[in-house]
């Protein structure tokens, strides 16, 4: 199997390293973080990876959002990468998981039509897809109601979800039962795809996807509990029923008003080490996602380090530079806003160092 | 077919105000006249007389949509425009109430049917929700609204009951799964009412649709079942009233429908026409293209309405007609599918030949030649009769290209015999002339020569255009004209006599006409100036121009070389085409080398191959040798199509 698992994924294992070089450093972190403005930032990145992103575009330099935009096409190109080299059973799972952005294009345009933007306003807040084949996001914001947007996604996989949601949507006049079940519908997809993969694959894969469904989870239960004000029942039905460590028990228990810092903090201990728990859950309720993104990220570069030939380093690799393009954004917007760094900084997912360290 | 376009006169008819209706029927009956712009005329078209035609043109239109709306309804087709001569409506309002009662009418109708359909629909699927209670004999309305017990009848996705349950672990609850349909479960939800409203969210987030019965249904489910069969029966009963009345409408008023709408559309057609006349103190003026050979009769046909209309025939020089004139293309039949392909290039301009007569020959000739196989060109006969003849009715858009389709297949049984080939057998009939794979240079170098020969007409071509068109610089100085066919036929000169020995002609003889020609073409740019008196007679200045001059005839020369050598792939794809069909003969004896039904099914379809993707590249490649080595030699395009002013489908639509 070992052996398998080495011929299988030598290719693509050492193009994945070759790319994992090109993530940026802390260093790097630290200079961009230390621009004084938008332009400048939009400079230094373009010394790195993403220069040939940036450089092309004239507009990356007018608009943050474009250059927030062009940046995404690395990780595209990633996909794009990976996917072509990856052995034919692991594609699937890889190709489901870039569907993600596809899923996340999709509500974005469904909440543009629904407060009646155009298409110039929404296409760059869009993922690039590049050339993957994805829907007629155009078409659909041009029906200019979500009944003609769903209606022309007749015949896709989204048709049944949305046309199930949809009686919901006309009841209640929001798209949040839309929403949901795109989600969940993507996450029972993917999580199924797992059980095509060859074992090895499969244990990595349940970990790594499963700590992202944790991280889902654990959000959007806080979420509906607090914003929301939703039922038990309701909390449970709008959540995955897998994960890699949280069950429903969890699930139940932030239902039912439990601090989710002291939840998490019970099964991911390492989430304590991330400051006072009853500070931060009174001082902020909802569940700090940036903390559990770097639970991820920290399993991700472990996986890195394991040195193994199996779906396990792709994936990190993918989520990784997620995560990358994430702070980078964040740092774009905050730099574009003139915000400072104290107030950001809690939420990159790139610990920077203390100032005093500087 | 005709080598250059009908002639065209242009005519400015001044229409006394009394007779501008008589006289635009009078054009639209005859359907000759290509209206133009009258702006230029500077007629005083901003009056009100505009405005009120726009009007009615307006009024007219909407008319015309309400009919085509309540013929829809009706289904009743828009058909033909009577034969009989139709009168232009004077105003809208004369017709507008009988439009409107009919409208009201089935348009009452059809929403009565529309809604009762919706009533079935919604009724079937309330049985569709009870049938698989239907053993339960037990009133729904004791399920439904029970004081203690809360109820959900409906669907919800398959998928999410476990999550439901689960979901529910701390509620009293009972999930009955009455019926899978696809990935959708029928389902009862019951539960304690204290707990409604906790039930009724839970239900509601694992996506149950619950289905809403009105409260005036009760009995078992049974019953209720049976009482909604009654009702879509009495629904069933409505809609067959209201489709015989409609029904009814349809035959009472078809044909009068049809009438009116050939009114109101000729009407708004009149009126659009009449809004885009000019406009003097007490008169219209009318400005436009007719053939030649029609004018003697308009005037005489106007001057039947009065002898105040007055026709002035304009005569703007042969060089203003040949930019302005329509061009008129004929249907021609047997020769519209090679016209389609030349307007597909560019519409021949007035005063240019019309290549189609050309292309007729040489397209199927190029063809056949690159496609040379007996069998194969029966089949392309075959397939271009069927075309033709529009025996098949998907393939009816086509029938124009049928007779290339026929053509080039005539050609490649030709060739066929011509280099003994039949559905790629290269040894069961005899080579008339010789078997491509067996003497590759010589039929290269034919077909070098026949592109030489095609080059020279189109050159040919050229010089009778600048004739035709007085253009004596070009005609005779021109990389296209004399000089440069000159240029082309010494450098062939050139090489033949290297080639061939004992030449007849001395080779000096070419150097000296070779020189000549060089000059005239270096000079043409200057000479074009200096006769047409425009300063300075060197664009640019001298030095410039001698640069330019120098490059374009590099140009000239490179473009002849290749053009020429272009050609030899005719050669190259007949040779391919043997080649081709050769490997699948080999293919044919390594599946089966008993020749047995595996050998004859590879040769199959080797062959299907060879005729649909062979033959598909060809026809590119034939296309492409057309375009661009030939057409572009003399075939500029450019011109615009004869519209008349008509009332008829496929015609325009008032003066554009």
């Amino acid at each position: 199997m070992i052996i398998n698992g080495v011929s299988a994924y030598a290719n693509v294992t050492t193009r994945v390293r070759g790319m994992i070089g090109n993530l940026l450093g802390e260093e790097t972190f630290v200079r961009l973080n230390a621009c004084p403005d938008l332009s400048t930032l939009l400079a230094k990145l373009s010394e790195t990876s993403y220069g040939s992103y940036l450089i092309g575009s004239q507009e990356t330099q007018k608009s943050s959002r474009r250059a927030e935009y062009e940046i995404r096409k690395k990780l595209t190109h990633a996909f794009k990468v990976i996917i072509s080299h990856a052995p034919a059973f692991a594609r699937p799972l890889l190709t489901q998981s870039f569907k993600l952005y596809e899923v996340d294009n999709l509500k974005a345009v469904l909440r543009g039509i629904e407060i009646g933007e155009d298409w110039d306003k929404i296409r760059y807040m869009l993922f690039p897809m590049e050339d993957f084949p994805t829907l007629p996001f155009e078409k659909l914001v041009r029906k200019g109601t979500i009944e003609g947007a769903i209606q022309q996604l007749y015949n896709t996989e989204y048709e049944r979800e949305l046309s199930i949601a949809f009686d919901r949507y006309r009841q209640e006049e929001s798209l949040f039962p839309l929403e949901v079940a795109l989600d969940l519908n993507y996450w029972r997809v993917l999580w199924n795809d797992i059980d095509a993969l060859p074992h090895a694959d499969e244990k990595i894969a349940r970990k790594l996807i499963g700590m992202m469904v944790d991280k889902n989870n654990l959000t959007w239960a806080a979420r509906y509990r607090i914003y929301h004000r939703l039922s038990e029942s309701e909390i449970i039905n709008y959540t995955l029923p897998f994960g890699y460590k949280i069950d429903d028990a969890v699930i139940r228990a932030i239902a039912t008003d439990r601090n989710p810092y002291h939840l998490v903090a019970e099964i991911y201990p390492e989430i304590a080490v991330e400051g006072n728990l009853e500070e931060k859950s009174s001082s902020n309720r909802q569940l700090n996602e940036t903390l559990l993104t770097r639970l991820i990220y920290t399993a991700c570069h472990q996986t890195f380090a394991a040195g193994t030939f199996n779906i396990g380093l792709l994936l990190a690799y993918l989520f990784v530079l997620e995560m990358e393009i994430q702070d980078l954004t964040l740092l774009i917007e905050a730099k574009a806003l003139g915000v400072p760094s104290d107030l950001y900084a809690p939420y990159l997912i790139h610990k920077l160092p203390h100032p005093g360290k500087n | 077919m005709k080598w250059y376009p009908e002639r065209m006169s242009e005519v400015e008819i001044e229409i006394p105000n009394r007779y501008a209706r008589k006289v635009t029927e009078l054009l639209a009956d005859e359907g000759f006249l290509q209206m133009e712009d009258v702006s230029y005329l500077h007629a005083e078209s901003s009056d009100t007389h505009r405005m009120d035609w726009q009007v009615k043109a307006n009024q007219f239109a909407n008319l015309e949509k309400q009919l085509i709306d309540t013929m829809q309804s009706l289904s009743i087709k828009l058909g033909q425009p009577p034969d009989a001569h139709i009168k232009m409506i004077s105003e809208p309002e004369e017709i507008q109430p009988f439009a409107d009662q009919l409208e009201q009418e089935v348009q009452k109708r059809a929403s009565v049917l529309v809604e009762t359909q919706k009533e079935i629909e919604q009724r079937q699927q309330y049985i569709k929700l009870l049938s698989p209670l239907s053993e339960v004999d037990i009133p729904i309305d004791r399920i439904r609204n029970r004081r203690y017990i809360y109820s959900v009848l409906g669907t919800m996705p398959a998928e999410k009951i476990e999550r439901f349950k689960t979901s529910m672990a701390n509620i009293p609850f009972a999930l009955l799964e009455l019926k899978k349909e696809g990935d959708l479960a029928i389902v009862l939800l019951l539960g304690s009412r204290q707990n409604k409203d906790y039930l009724h969210r839970a239900a509601r987030s694992a996506y149950l649709t619950g289905i809403d019965l009105p409260d005036r249904y009760r009995g078992t489910p049974t019953e209720i079942i049976a009482e909604l069969n009654q009702e879509i029966e009495t629904f069933e009963i409505q809609m067959r009233t209201n489709s015989e009345e409609m029904e009814k409408i349809r035959k009472n008023r078809s044909q009068r429908l049809q009438d009116l709408y050939w009114h109101v559309r000729y009407s708004r057609i009149m009126s659009e026409a009449l809004m885009r006349y000019g406009r003097l103190k007490h008169s219209y003026l009318v400005a436009g293209w007719l053939p030649s050979n029609k004018l003697e009769r308009l005037v005489t046909d106007l001057q039947s309405i009065s002898s105040e209309i007055i026709v002035d025939v304009k005569d703007s020089g042969k060089e203003e007609e040949g930019r302005n004139a329509p061009i008129i293309i004929e249907k021609m039949g047997f020769q519209q599918g090679f016209q389609k392909l030349v307007t597909t290039y560019g519409m021949p301009a007035y005063n240019e030949l019309n290549p189609t007569l050309l292309m007729l020959i040489t397209f199927p000739l190029i063809f056949g030649a690159m496609f040379g196989d007996v069998g194969h060109g029966l089949i392309l006969v075959l397939a271009g009769l069927v075309l033709m003849l529009k025996k098949v009715r998907k393939l009816e858009r086509f029938a124009s290209l049928g007779s290339v389709v026929f053509l080039c297949g005539v050609a490649a049984i030709v060739f066929g015999f011509l280099f003994g080939s039949i559905f790629g057998l290269e040894d069961v009939l005899p080579a008339v002339w010789q078997h491509p794979m067996n003497n590759i240079m010589n039929l290269l170098l034919i077909t070098a020569a026949f592109g030489a020969i095609l080059l020279s007409i189109a050159n040919i071509m050229a010089l009778i255009n600048d004739f035709h068109q007085r253009h004596w610089v070009h005609f005779f100085f021109n990389s296209r004209g004399l000089a440069g066919l000159l240029l082309y036929w010494s450098l062939l000169g050139l090489v033949l006599g290297l080639l061939v020995q004992d030449f007849p002609i001395n080779q000096r003889v070419f150097i000296l006409i070779a020189v000549i020609s060089i000059l005239m073409i270096f000079l043409s740019g200057f000479l074009e100036r200096y006769i047409e008196k425009k300063k300075p007679y060197f664009e640019g200045g001298p030095f410039i121009y001698f640069i330019q001059s120098f490059f374009e005839l590099f140009e000239t020369l490179i473009g002849y070389l290749s053009n020429s050598l272009s050609y030899v792939r005719i050669g190259a794809f007949a040779v391919a085409h043997a080649g081709l069909s050769s490997v699948f003969f080999i293919l044919a004896d390594i599946v089966d080398p008993a020749k047995g039904f595996g050998y004859w099914l590879v040769v199959a379809f080797g062959n299907i191959f060879v005729i649909g993707f062979e033959g598909m590249i060809v026809s590119i490649q034939t296309l492409r040798l057309e375009y661009y080595e030939f057409f572009s030699k003399f075939f500029s395009g450019g011109g615009r199509k004869y519209l008349p002013f008509r009332l008829g489908k496929s015609n325009s639509e008032g003066a554009k």
